[in-house]
């Protein structure tokens, strides 16, 4: 009895599920649709009222970033991934926000993330390779940001040190030749 | 100077006596006439090698305030170093053959001086630094190229003065003070024709690179005519045979990146500018970028006119027409730009503006050779009901300006991310009300982090106490811009307010400031709710808007740094 009640709860779990996750892909399409007409403020309270974590952040996200607030967008990515951390489309998501924020080291955690998601799919799905072409182009854009906020750092390291040198070597043969001639 | 120069002249070197030049000059004398032009060109050429340095270096670290003062203070400590070794040489024998010696030196110097610019640049500034990353590189990458470049040039100059004050008193007699005074006074005069020329002549009209060779050639000449005096031809010649290859060392300041073609690039009196055009067809995009740009631009043209692709400022610029023709267009609309550029909004307004409305626009450009680019390039065309005005600053045409308008737009730019402070005080805004009708509207572009941003929050709050009506702040999407709109004697519609209505052909502006965090509003005297730690007021008397730049980068990083 306690058996048929536990099936027949999951059964009722699954059907409520399954019915939220259908009411969540419609609502995705609404939200779309809404973005496509203009009624981004539409867009984002319905993207608000998803019920998979994940998704409503995901689509809040893309809204935001369809009104042009990275900032924004980044941020809900970042809280979406804290409800769904498992989520591939929001950590590609949050990797592409970081890209284009320039925070080079941010796009490297999600991207981290994502691979380690990624070699979780199961062999032979035909998602994973989709997911592996995605991946090595992310990869590759925040190897190029790393690179490029390395050699930030150290041409101002360069600076600093170059700069201050031979201002400090003037000052220093300024001082020597304050000193008074030694007569023969 | 004059104690141990005194005491050794006559016996260590076996010259006449002082005040006996007519007795017998010495063996290594040059006419004074030589030795004062010597001084002259002197005192040029290091003006010239001081200016120039900065408009050297700004294709890559701009030309603020910072990068001026790193330029003077290193310049200034160079020289400080060449007068002492300057003493001391003068101090030996023949202080006219080593005068001679070190002007043709310095000659070589400041020939060598443009070739080696990119190169030194590039050390300290890498390629594709985005503006908001690169504050800290700008002040300390020009401090280290300005060393690196020009103390060598500026320790030579300065030992010239004393050497010449010893070779002309040993040479022609008289006391310390009067040699001294003689060589100061037209080294003083050299480096009042090596401002003024500089700036005014020699830079617009012959470019960065030949300006630095007129002062090599200058120097040459002078170190030429010193040593030659003596008798050291071959000194002359081995200085005129490196000349000769320095002339032909070429200076490569940043060109176009991939898959864009450089349409022009010029100097102009304020800055360097380069017309850059990307994409193809319908597509294509032609940018206005000035010294070091980085990520950023100062005009931007597209093929068709009206709003321009997401992330464009000047489309918020059409806002007013927007609110306004949401009920039918206006039969006459006058605006005043402040900081034209190249015509970037004239272009926007004259997309969107309905054909029964009567479009005057008149422009104001400090830069005129911005001006000549705009009509070569962006499709800026003066005429009838089209005024454009260059060489005169904003805040002066302000002051000229006659009548009402129904828009002023400031958008007026020093050094890629500054607003020029006397265009952001409450004087500057009691200014543009007095040329605004009632219901006017003041449009401005700040570029900063959102309302929260120090700079935009000075600003802001500066307009709001000035016009005394609420600012209201618009988000730029896809960008570091904010849009200030203000009206005199009226309100500025606000999202869900029965005003936010949108003319025909502009209502695509209206989704992304209706997006939260999109718009806020400034209200006159909230000045105490605002930041504690920035002027309440900005004023003629305190405006540190470049303190408040600077804050405003290192905070934003800050923030996201935190939050990441």
């Amino acid at each position: 009895m306690a058996g048929a009640l536990l099936i027949a709860a999951a059964c009722i779990a699954l059907a409520s599920a399954s019915h939220a996750g259908a009411q969540d892909a419609s609502a995705a399409d609404d939200v779309h649709a809404r973005v496509a007409a203009g009624d981004l403020v539409g867009a984002l309270q319905r993207a608000r009222d998803v019920h998979a974590p994940g998704l409503a952040a995901r689509l809040e996200a893309e809204v935001l970033w369809s009104a042009g607030d990275l900032n924004g967008a980044l941020a809900a990515a970042r809280e979406g991934l804290v409800a769904a951390p498992n989520e591939l489309a929001l950590a590609r998501l949050a990797a592409d926000l970081s890209l284009a924020l320039d925070l080079a080291h941010e796009a490297r955690r999600h991207v981290t993330s994502l691979a380690r998601d990624v070699a979780l799919l199961p062999q032979g799905d035909s998602d994973r390779d989709w997911w592996l072409g995605q991946l090595a182009a992310l990869e590759s854009s925040t190897s190029a940001a790393e690179r490029a906020l390395e050699a930030r750092d150290t041409a101002l390291s360069r600076a600093r040190s170059l700069g201050s040198i031979l201002i400090a070597a003037t000052l220093g043969a300024l001082l020597v030749l304050l000193r008074p001639e030694r007569r023969a | 100077m004059g104690e141990q120069q005194q005491g050794q002249r006559p016996s260590a070197v076996g010259r006449a006596p002082a005040g006996c030049a007519d007795q017998g000059a010495p063996a290594d004398a040059v006419p004074g006439v030589v030795l004062l032009a010597a001084v002259l060109a002197a005192g040029a050429g290091t003006m010239t090698v001081e200016l120039a340095a900065v408009r050297l270096l700004a294709p890559w670290f701009g030309a603020s305030a910072g990068v001026w003062t790193n330029v003077i203070g290193v310049v200034l400590l160079a020289l400080a170093l060449g007068y002492l070794l300057g003493a001391r040489l003068s101090s030996g024998p023949r202080p006219a053959h080593r005068l001679a010696t070190l002007l043709l030196a310095a000659a070589v110097c400041a020939a060598v001086l443009p070739a080696l610019a990119a190169p030194v640049a590039k050390v300290f500034m890498p390629t594709g630094v985005p503006l908001h990353e690169a504050a800290e590189l700008l002040v300390w990458g020009s401090l280290a190229a300005t060393a690196v470049l020009f103390l060598p040039a500026a320790v030579l100059l300065g030992a010239v003065g004393p050497l010449a004050v010893e070779a002309t008193q040993r040479a022609h007699g008289g006391g310390a003070g009067r040699a001294g005074g003689r060589v100061l006074a037209l080294s003083t005069v050299g480096s009042l024709v090596g401002t003024f020329g500089t700036t005014h002549v020699l830079i617009p009209s012959l470019g960065v690179r030949a300006t630095f060779l007129v002062a090599a050639g200058a120097l040459f000449l002078a170190g030429a005519a010193v040593g030659l005096a003596q008798r050291r031809a071959a000194s002359v010649g081995g200085g005129l045979v490196l000349m000769a290859l320095a002339n032909g060392l070429a200076y490569h300041p940043p060109g176009a990146r991939e898959g864009e073609t450089e349409l022009a690039a010029v100097d102009s009196p304020y800055q360097r500018l380069r017309v850059i055009e990307s994409g193809a067809g319908d597509e294509r995009m032609r940018q206005l970028r000035v010294n070091e740009s980085l990520d950023s631009f100062q005009s931007v043209w597209s093929p068709k006119a009206g709003l321009l692709p997401p992330g464009h400022y000047y489309d918020h610029f059409a806002l007013p027409l927007a609110f306004e023709g949401a009920d039918g267009p206006p039969a006459k609309w006058r605006v005043l730009i402040l900081g034209l550029g190249a015509g970037t909004t004239v272009r926007v307004l004259e997309g969107v503006v309905d054909a029964a409305t009567q479009l005057d626009i008149v422009g104001i450009e400090i830069d005129p050779v911005v001006l000549a680019l705009g009509e070569a390039h962006f499709d800026l065309r003066p005429g009838p009901g089209r005024e454009y005005i260059g060489g005169l600053d904003a805040r002066v045409a302000l002051a000229l300006t006659q009548g009402e308008f129904d828009q002023v737009v400031l958008d007026a730019y020093a050094n890629n991310m500054e607003i020029p402070p006397h265009l952001a005080t409450r004087e500057f805004f009691g200014a543009v009300a007095r040329v605004l009708r009632p219901g006017g509207w003041l449009t401005a572009n700040v570029g900063g982090f959102g309302a929260e941003d120090p700079v935009v929050s000075a600003v802001s709050g500066t307009a709001a106490s000035a016009l005394g009506v609420p600012v209201q702040l618009a988000r730029v999407p896809f960008s570091r811009n904010v849009t200030l709109l203000a009206r005199i004697s009226g309100d500025v519609p606000t999202p869900g307010s029965a005003g936010w209505r949108f003319a025909p052909g502009l209502d695509e502006l209206r989704p992304a400031l209706e997006v939260p965090g999109a718009w806020s509003t400034v209200r006159p005297g909230s000045e105490t709710e605002r930041r504690e730690d920035t002027p309440p007021v900005l004023t003629d008397d305190l405006c540190p808007l470049d303190w408040l730049q600077l804050r405003s980068i290192r905070e934003a990083r800050e923030r996201w740094l935190a939050r990441s």
